[in-house]
This record gives structure tokens, sequence and C-alpha cells, in this order.
């Protein structure tokens, strides 16, 4: 018997970033050739107002000066068309790594073999949208550091041409101010970290208090959720204001750091073209280019920073990818199955679980069955059970005569549609909801109203359009339309009065009864007496069972039942 | 019920006209003004400082040139080094006292949009939902935040730098001024471009991406589902088709303004190449040395950065006006000041001939009823029958149409806010459990409860017993991003509130049997404690319910077609008996 299949194929933040750029390798190339090349024509304008102040400027030669903006202007061209390129060609590749990698995501978690162990809608969410887009940024980090080496490597080579010494001084103070800087405003940058983190809580707490606006309405305590939120936020407004001043410290440092990179510059240079060692041009050339250096150099530290986010992100998608399935698909060379001869559509033998202590159930084919399980641990043991969310520790689920796990799990999952209580809707037009002939079925739910009052937006929004009971009853019409040969619903009818209720039951039994196998777990009294038979479970193994009048005899029963 | 349904993205909501935001912003900056003028005094001189950088400069080069002595030489980097130490000071101090005043302002700004959220007619939030306030105190809350945060001091300083840069390029030489501003239509051009061709692509880039997250949540929300009913290849192709229309948007918006850079990179050029140009002609004719031209040349390129800046913020400032609208359309909402009308005498409630409608028709007609002081009815119908608009009714959300609602002999309507809020609570069929600590929840109902006054009151519900064994007790985080309740634990919480609120007059709408038949029996029994000795209108989802209740009131599209005691309605053969034998079917 397969527990559970096999781990799927390890992943690793190195193998999610590879299946990112798996289809945007190019792109990713071309955006850090362009960038680099937009880094490196920014350089030498400096270089060329530098030069043209030596060449033509100081003769006051203008048509002199013509041919050195003529070289600008090419430089211009070139620096235009790779800067303008970059951005097109680079947000495709960034969104096509992104939009691979989140496809990849949402895969694992549609996957029918499904996960060990829940994760929630938030943190899947989350993985699918942010996590995929700074696995996307991947093409930024590589652009950021590559453009960013490229154009140091030139700048300094300029430098140090146009005169070792200056570059020297040039390169210490840029590393100086790149480096030193934030390394002294550090624990400032903490503190603002901690303080913004405080400071966005007014926001959450605002959402949250709009939401329960009816609740708060009800109760009469608008002035003091809105004096509770003024509190939060004046407290918010002090933290920010705190961090405020630590960031405005370090910008003060770091221009003032930046600002004697210049002095230095311009000391040694104006030195060096004293003692003629320099024209006056190269030293225009020179305080440009050191100005210039500190881009780079920042984008060095910007890529590597943004590499570590995207490491962390693949990572977390790595983990998510890797989850062991909860269930496994059967070796291919099984043999088929033949479908039993026993009458037997489901059957459920000695089944034991966290709740269930050997349940044992056999639901002929077209009975309608409707099961009492009181405790929610139960009831939802049963329900993964035989939706084959997971296997059972010992004991099995057969259909048709077979084990539920020699199925491929879409084909198991055809022949016994198990409905959760809370299924969602989804937002799509009605035909989607219910394929081509649902009109048998929308009669059952007691759904035709539901489904005409939506038929020109469709569900919205999840299905939020609708009220409880409509929700219900068109999701009850959904799985009807299915027409599968066994249905399994859980409490289908909680959000209907009772006339609604009594009408629906009879709607299932007059479709399906002696055609198809329907289960329903429920606890009310309308449905149960439409049941052919009741089952009824007590601490996790079938305790009694028969027709809803003879039951209501059994103490148990009726306590939980009738009560 | 059915009147709640509208269709999603119903503008209920006003929004304001640009100049009302305005001056809502100017509103809120007032009253620190001093602040505001001192920290623009400081940026100026901050600006103003670094404006004797490039002539020093220009000196060094002079010096280089050898236009100069040692002595010249380090006057000009004792120049450079005393405004670079100063710009650093005042853009500290500058930094700083914008922070404090753009915070002072935004704190302003959101608590008037909370607290007229909070104050809103609730009969707008029953109609329109609570979707799009979200969206305005969460997405255009930030916004705002963003552009008072960053973009507004940029502003400030790009349009200091321009100015005073331009100053600076006169003083050398008026003509080097001339030079720079013929780069002028450049910029504009691209102004144009960021303000006019791509706001409505990054609208179009946002609302594809608002659909891509739908999709995504609806998909993995829905995991369980899908699998249930093998939907997967459907819902991962209509995610795929959502985030490749994302993706399209993104590329066509980068695709068009990737050439606006064009426009400022030609700016750029034509105004460098103009100052050189310029520069050359001076020096020939001796009116400027070379430090000078140099120094325009400097000048020239450090307004780069600020111009960019302009053009880039021109697009932030105006999706921050947009939110900005929206927010000032919420704080102009006309608030319910009414004043206090007559006390009520007591807790009887009369409807006379109520009717009442969301849109045409009506979904209530007639109405009359009487709930005397201590009396426990039960409103009784099937879904879509006005049972919860009728409690809406009494609740004071909404104005009945025809006919009146008295409390205690005063008209409901005749009631302000407070008096209505302190004899009659609300429980509504939706439960919320407020982010926080269980005891900040529950205090919402009452302030200034004790922790001893919380615990009697959880016990009177029930609930002791759960709270007990949570580890923090009261101060145990619930809700969002705290631990999670079970349905039947929420919905004892909603009760709660209601013993702490003490009111008079308790109007229950109750939740459907989620919590399944064992909660939803330990439910009723916490009802029937939280509502001895008080007058109460329960909305019956559940037939035990309204058994249990003194009188049964029975509805039928809109109007009351039976009412009385339950026993005696069960016992005959209207609507109730009908609705009582499907109910009870085989019992």
């Amino acid at each position: 018997m397969s527990a559970s299949g096999p781990g799927p194929t390890v992943q690793t933040a190195w193998s999610v970033t590879r299946l990112a750029l798996r289809r945007s390798r190019k792109g990713a190339g071309a955006t850090t050739l362009m960038v680099s090349v937009h880094q490196i024509c920014e350089a030498s304008t400096p270089v060329i107002v530098g030069l043209a102040l030596d060449d033509a400027i100081a003769r006051g030669s203008v048509a002199g000066t013509w041919a050195w903006i003529a070289l600008l202007a090419g430089i211009y061209v070139v620096l235009s068309a790779c800067g303008n390129g970059a951005g097109p060609v680079g947000v495709r590749a960034c969104t096509r790594a992104e939009h691979d990698v989140r496809q990849a995501v949402v895969a694992r978690f549609l996957d029918p073999r499904g996960m060990k162990g829940e994760r929630s809608t938030g943190e899947a969410l989350s993985i699918a949208s942010s996590d995929a887009s700074e696995v996307g940024n991947s093409v930024h980090a590589l652009a950021s550091g590559v453009s960013g080496l490229a154009a140091l490597g030139v700048a300094t080579l300029a430098l140090f041409v146009t005169s070792p010494l200056l570059g020297l001084v040039a390169l210490v103070s840029v590393l100086v101010v790149v480096f030193v800087a934030p390394l002294l405003a550090r624990p400032l940058q903490q503190r603002s970290a901690a303080q913004q983190e405080a400071a966005a809580q007014s926001a959450a707490v605002a959402v949250d208090l709009v939401e329960g606006l009816r609740v708060l309405g009800g109760i009469g305590a608008e002035q003091t959720a809105a004096d509770r939120y003024r509190e939060m936020s004046q407290v918010s407004r002090r933290a920010r204001v705190r961090a405020g001043a630590a960031e405005a410290l370090f910008e003060g440092v770091t221009s003032t750091i930046g600002g004697f990179l210049l002095v230095a510059v311009a000391a040694v240079g104006a030195l060096l073209a004293m003692r003629g060692e320099l024209t006056a041009g190269q030293l225009v050339a020179g305080v440009g280019l050191a100005q210039f250096l500190v881009g780079p150099v920042s984008r060095i530290a910007y890529a590597g920073a943004l590499a570590a986010t995207t490491y962390a992100s693949a990572r977390r998608i790595a983990d998510l990818l890797n989850t062991d399935y909860a269930v496994g698909e059967p070796a291919a060379d099984l043999p088929g199955a033949v479908p039993g001869q026993d009458g037997i559509a489901l059957g459920v033998e000695r089944v034991h679980g966290g709740h269930l202590r050997g349940l044992d159930l056999r639901v002929l084919m077209g009975e309608f069955v409707a099961m009492v399980v009181d405790d929610l641990g139960e009831r939802l043991e049963l329900l993964d059970l035989l939706a084959r969310r997971h296997d059972p520790a010992t004991g099995r689920v057969m259909v048709d005569g077979v084990p539920a796990e020699q199925y491929p799990l879409d084909d198991l999952r055809r022949r016994v549609v198990v409905v959760p209580h809370d299924a969602s809707l989804f937002t799509e037009p009605v035909a989607d909801i219910l394929g081509p002939r649902p009109g048998p079925a929308l009669v059952a739910a007691r759904a035709e109203e539901v489904a005409d009052s939506i038929r020109e937006l469709g569900s919205l929004q999840g299905g939020r359009n609708l009220s409880g009971g409509q929700r219900q009853r068109l999701s009850l019409a959904r799985a009807l339309a299915i027409d599968p040969p066994v249905l399994v619903l859980d409490e289908p009818t909680s959000a209907l009065d009772a006339v609604t209720e009594a009408a629906v039951a009879a709607g299932l039994r007059d479709l399906r009864a002696g055609r198809h196998t329907t289960i329903v777990i429920t606890s009310s009294a309308g449905v149960l007496a439409a049941a052919d038979r009741v089952v009824f479970v007590s601490e996790g193994r079938v305790v009694a069972s028969g027709r809803h009048e003879e039951l209501t005899f059994d103490e148990r029963y009726a306590g939980v039942v009738l009560a | 019920m059915s009147g709640r349904q509208r269709p999603a993205g119903d503008p209920t909501l006003p929004v304001a006209s640009a100049r009302e935001a305005r001056r809502h912003l100017w509103s809120v900056l007032r009253p620190d003004w001093p602040g505001a003028l001192l920290a623009i005094v400081v940026l100026v001189v901050t600006v103003a400082v670094g404006l004797v950088i490039p002539p020093a400069i220009g000196r060094v080069v002079d010096v280089a040139d050898g236009q100069g002595t040692r002595h010249d030489l380090a006057g000009a980097l004792l120049v450079i080094t005393v405004a670079t130490m100063i710009q650093g000071l005042t853009a500290s101090a500058g930094w700083y006292l914008v922070v404090r005043v753009g915070e002072g302002a935004l704190a302003a700004l959101r608590e008037a949009v909370l607290g007229h959220a909070l104050a809103i007619p609730r009969a707008s939030v029953e109609r329109g939902g609570t979707g799009d306030l979200v969206s305005r105190v969460s997405n255009d809350v930030d916004r705002v935040s963003q552009a008072l945060r960053e973009g507004v001091p940029e502003l400030l300083w790009s349009i200091f730098t321009v100015a005073l840069t331009l100053v600076g390029l006169a003083a050398l030489d008026w003509r080097f001024a001339l030079a720079g501003l013929v780069s002028l239509p450049f910029y504009a051009w691209a102004a144009h471009g960021y303000t006019v061709i791509a706001p409505p692509l990054y609208v179009d880039e946002r609302r594809a991406e608002g659909d891509r997250s739908q999709q995504l949540l609806e998909a993995l929300g829905g995991a369980r589902t899908i699998q249930a009913l093998v939907l997967g290849p459907r819902h991962l192709r209509r995610v795929e088709a959502a985030s490749e229309a994302a993706r399209l948007r993104s590329i066509r918006a980068a695709d068009t303004t990737a050439w606006f850079f064009s426009r400022i990179h030609a700016g750029e050029l034509t105004g460098t190449a103009t100052v050189l140009l310029v520069g050359a002609a001076l020096v020939g004719d001796g009116s400027v040395s070379l430090g000078a031209a140099t120094a325009a040349a400097l000048y020239f390129i450090r307004l780069y950065d600020p111009i960019g800046a302009l053009v880039h913020l021109l697009d932030e400032i105006q999706s921050a006006t947009a939110s900005l609208r929206r927010l000032t359309g919420i704080v102009q909402l006309p608030l319910d000041r009414r004043a206090d009308g007559p006390t009520p005498r007591d807790s009887r409630l009369v409807l006379a001939g109520v009717g009442f409608g969301y849109d045409d028709p009506d979904v209530l007609h007639q109405v009359d009823l009487v709930v005397e002081p201590g009396e426990h009815v039960a409103l009784v119908g099937t879904s879509g029958a006005g049972k919860t608009t009728l409690a809406a009714l009494v609740a004071g959300i909404h104005t009945p149409r025809a006919g009146r609602i008295e409390l205690g002999g005063t008209a409901v309507d005749a009631l302000s806010r407070e008096q209505l809020s302190a004899r009659v609570t609300l429980v509504t069929q939706e439960v919320h459990v407020f982010a926080g600590t269980l005891a900040q929840d529950l205090r919402l109902a009452r302030p200034e409860a004790s922790d001893d006054d919380l615990l009697a009151a959880l016990s009177a519900v029930g609930a002791l017993d759960w709270v007990a064994v949570l580890p923090d007790g009261l101060a145990t985080r619930v809700g969002a991003g705290g631990r999670a309740l079970t349905p039947l634990q929420a919905q004892q919480l909603a009760l709660t509130r209601l013993v702490l609120r003490d009111p008079d007059l308790a109007i229950l709408d109750e939740a459907t049997a989620e919590a399944g038949s064992t909660g939803a029996r330990q439910l009723e029994a916490s009802m029937a404690r939280v509502l001895a000795g008080r007058t109460a209108l329960l909305v019956a989802h559940r037939l035990s319910t309204a058994a249990a209740a003194d009188r049964v009131v029975v509805l039928e599209r809109g109007r009351v077609v039976e009412e009385g005691p339950p026993d005696v309605l069960a016992a005959g053969d209207g609507p109730y008996a009908r609705l009582w034998r499907a109910w009870q079917s085989a019992r």
C-alpha cells in the first residue's frame, strides 16, 4: 500500500533560479549587456567634458567645442539606446521569469496529490506573488552587479590612466563612502527598521477595524474604536519621527563623507596640476569620475542585497516545491481496475486513524445514505479519507470493489466527488460553474433563481454577490451537475431554512436515488428523514444504522440529532 | 437579505474634487505651519550652501590652469569642506523637520479618515460593503503616505535646486543661465509623457495585477475545492492567462515609457552642449575664466538628478492626488450628529405600519409589531423574507420609508447615536474577531471594564472554560495574526460583548448553523443566559431558537403573516406550523 507518495524532485534555491531563467536567459543577458554599456557611456561623460575644456574651451574655440559635442552626442545616442532598451528588455525577462516560477508554485499547490502538512493560503499567496517577483528580480540583480563591475572597471581604468595617484585617492575614498559610512550608520539603521515595523502596525489596525465595522456598529463601539486607533496612530507617528531622525543623521553623514571625497580628489588633482602633471581638463575629468564612481559601487552593493533577498525567496519557493505529497499516484503498470461485481459502490474497511477507530461502512450502488458524525475531528478525517486527501493508517477504502489507491487520482475523484462543507465558488460565468446541461441539478438544489440572478455577471469575488444560502445551493448544484457515480456532501443545507432544506433533500433524492450513490454527512433531521438509510458514527465507529424513524429510538442518536 | 446584494464595484462612497483634496491637505498641514516654514527655510539654506561648491571647484581649476596661488587653492578647498559640513548638518536637520511635519500631517489625515470611516452612516456600509472602505484606509492611505514621506521632500528639494542653480549659473554669467534654459522644452516634453501618457498605462497595469492577485487568491484559497472537483488544469490556465495579461501590461508600460528617458537624455545633452559652447565663446572673448566655464558645466551636470526626479515625481504626485481625493471623499461625508432626543421611558418596542425598501420595490410592507419590556420575540421566515432588514431597521441602521418605530415612546430616528447604542445592541450574523488581545477585543464593548468584569461576562456566556486554558488568558492575541478561534468561540465572543454592553433591547441576528449541531446547542444555551431579563428581538434561523421565544412573528415576502406563542402556532396549521413540521419532520 502506498501510504504516501515519494517526494517531488528535490529543488534548491539555485535550481529554482535556473527554472526562473530557463526561458529568459537571453533576455537577462541582453539586459545586462545594455545596462553595462549605458553605465560605461555615463562614465565617459565627465571625461569628454574635461577633454573639451582642455582642448577647446580653454582656447575659447567654439568650433573645437563642436567637435567634442559631436562626440558627446554620439555617446548619448548609444547611452540613450541602451538605457531605453534595457527597460523593456529587462521587464520582459523579469516578468517571464516571475511568471514561470509562479506557475510552478501554483501547479504544486493545486497538485491532486496534495501536500503533507497544511500550508496556509496566506503563505502560499505570499510565495506565489512576492517571492516569485523577487526571483524575477534576479535579472535586475544580475544586470546591476555586472554593469556596476563593468562601469567601476572602466572608470577606475580611466582615472589611473589620467593619474595613478588620483586614481588611488579616488578609489580609496569611494570605498570609504560606500562601505564605511553604512558601517557607521548601521546601528542607526537597525533602530530605524525596528521603528518602521512598529509604525506599520497602525495600518493593519485600521483595516481590521473597518472590516469589523458592522460588528462595531452593532455594539455602538465606533467611538471607542476611533479613540483606540488615534492612540495607535500617535504611537506610530512618534516611532516614525524617531526613525526619521536616525535616517536624517545617516543621510547627513553620508553626504558629508561624499563631500570630503570631492575635497580629497580636488586637492590631490590641483597639487598634481600645479606640478604640471595634470591639465585642468584632466582635473575636471578626475573630479567627475570620482563622483561618478559612487554610482557603480552602490550598484554592486545593491546587487548584493538584491541577490540575498532573491536567494531567500528562491529558498522559500524550493521548500514549497519540495513538500512531500500527501498521497501517491499508482504505479502506471498496475493491472487496470475491474469494477466490482458485488454491488458495493463505496466501502470503508476497518479504518483506524487519528479519530476513527475501526470504521466499517458499505454503501450500495444507487443508495442514498445519510451519516451522522457529530465529532468534528472524525467528520473531517472521514471526508479526507473518502476524497483520498490522505490514506488511512490501517484499513482501506474501496471504490467499485477496487482499493482507492489503485485509481489514478483524477480518475478516482471523477468517480467519487467529495464536496467540502465550505466549498469555494470562483469568479466565473454561470456556464463555467455548472457546465453545459445544468437543468436537473439546478432543480434538485433549488438553485434556479440563484443561477438566474447571476446570469449576467456570473459569480463575483468568490460568490460574494450571493447570500450564504444562495452560495450553498449553487455549490450543491455545481456538484450535482458533475453527476458523479458517488457523491459525498458535508452539511450541504446548513445555511438553508427548514422549508428549503426539505425541498433540497427531496430534490437530491429524486435526482440521484437508484441511479447514483449519494452520501450526506448531516445533523439535520430534514435530510436524515429523506435518506434510504442513516449511519450513526460515534467514537470513531459505526454504532447504529437504519432508517431515521427507527434510529430515533436510540438514545444516543436522539441525543445528537433531536436535542 | 436580498436587498444587500448589489453588483460589485457599485460606487457608493464619494470621491472629492482635486481642489477639495488640496484644501483638505492644507488643513492638516496648517496647524504646524511654523514647523513647515522652518523645514522649508532649512531646505533652502541646504541647497544654497551647496551652490558655493561648483564655483569653488572652478577656482581649483583656475589654480590648476595656472591662474592662482596655493593660497587660493587652500581657500577654495576650505570653502568646499565647510560647505560640505554645513550642508550635512542642515540636510540632516531639514530631513528631520520634514519628517516631523509630514508625519504629523499624515497622522492627522489618517485619523480623520478612519474616524469618519467608523462614523459613516451604517446604512451605506450595509449596502456598499466594506471593500471600498478597506481599500481606501489601506491602499490610498499608503499611497498618500508614500508621497508625503518621499515625494514631497524630494519635490521641494528638486524645485529649490533647479531654481537656485539657475541663479548660480546667472551669477557666473547671465548667458549661462540662458544656455541652461535651452534644455527646458525637452524636459517639458518628457513631463508630458509621464503625466499624460504614462498614468493610464500604470492604471491598466495595476488593474491587471489586481486581476492576477484575485485569480491567485481564488486558486490558492480554493485549492481544496479545486482538487475535489478536479478543476486544477482549469485554474492553472486562468492564473496563467491573468499572469500573462499583467505581464503584457507591464511590457506595454515599459515600452512606452522607455522613450520618455530619451527626452530627458536629449535635454541633458542639449543643455550640456549649449553650456559648453557658451563657455567656449565666453572664454574666447575673455569675459569669463576657464574656471567659471567649468563651474557652469558642473552646475548644469548637477541639474540632471533633480530634473529627472521632478519629471518622475509628477507621475507619483498624480497618483497620490487620486488617492487623496478618495480619502477626502470620506472625510467630507456628513456625519450622523443628531442631538439627543427625549429619553425613552422603557424598552417597549413599537413598530407601526413600517415599510422599507433599499431600491424599488419595498422589502417590508405595513409591519406592525409590539415587543413588551422583557419579552423575547423571534422573527421567522424563509430566506429573503425580510427578517434581517427588519432587525436593521429596529437597530436604527435604516430609516423606515413609511410608518414609525418607537422605543419606550420615542421615535428611534429621533434618538442620537449615543442614546441608541446605550440602549440597543445588535449582534450581527457576521462575526469578526478584532486583532489584538482578547481583552482589547472585549473592551471595545466597554472600555472601562476590569479584567474581572471581562471574566464574569465570559463566564455568563459559558466561554470561560476555553478562555481559561488559553496560553495567556485574556492577554492572548486573537484575530488576524493571532490565535484562530473556532466559529463557536467567535460567536461566544460576540455574545460576551453584548453582556458587557448590557443593553435594554438586544437584537440577535442568529448565525446559521456553521458551528455544527452541538455548537448550535451550546450557543442556544449561551443566548438563553445572556438574554434573561432583557427585551429581545431574535432573527431565528434555527427553529429551536424560535421555540424558546415568548412569541414568534412569521414574515413572508416582507409582511407579517402570523404571530403568537410558538407552541400555539406549532399546533395550528398556519405557515409556522408548516415550517415547524418541515424542520421536525420525523420527530
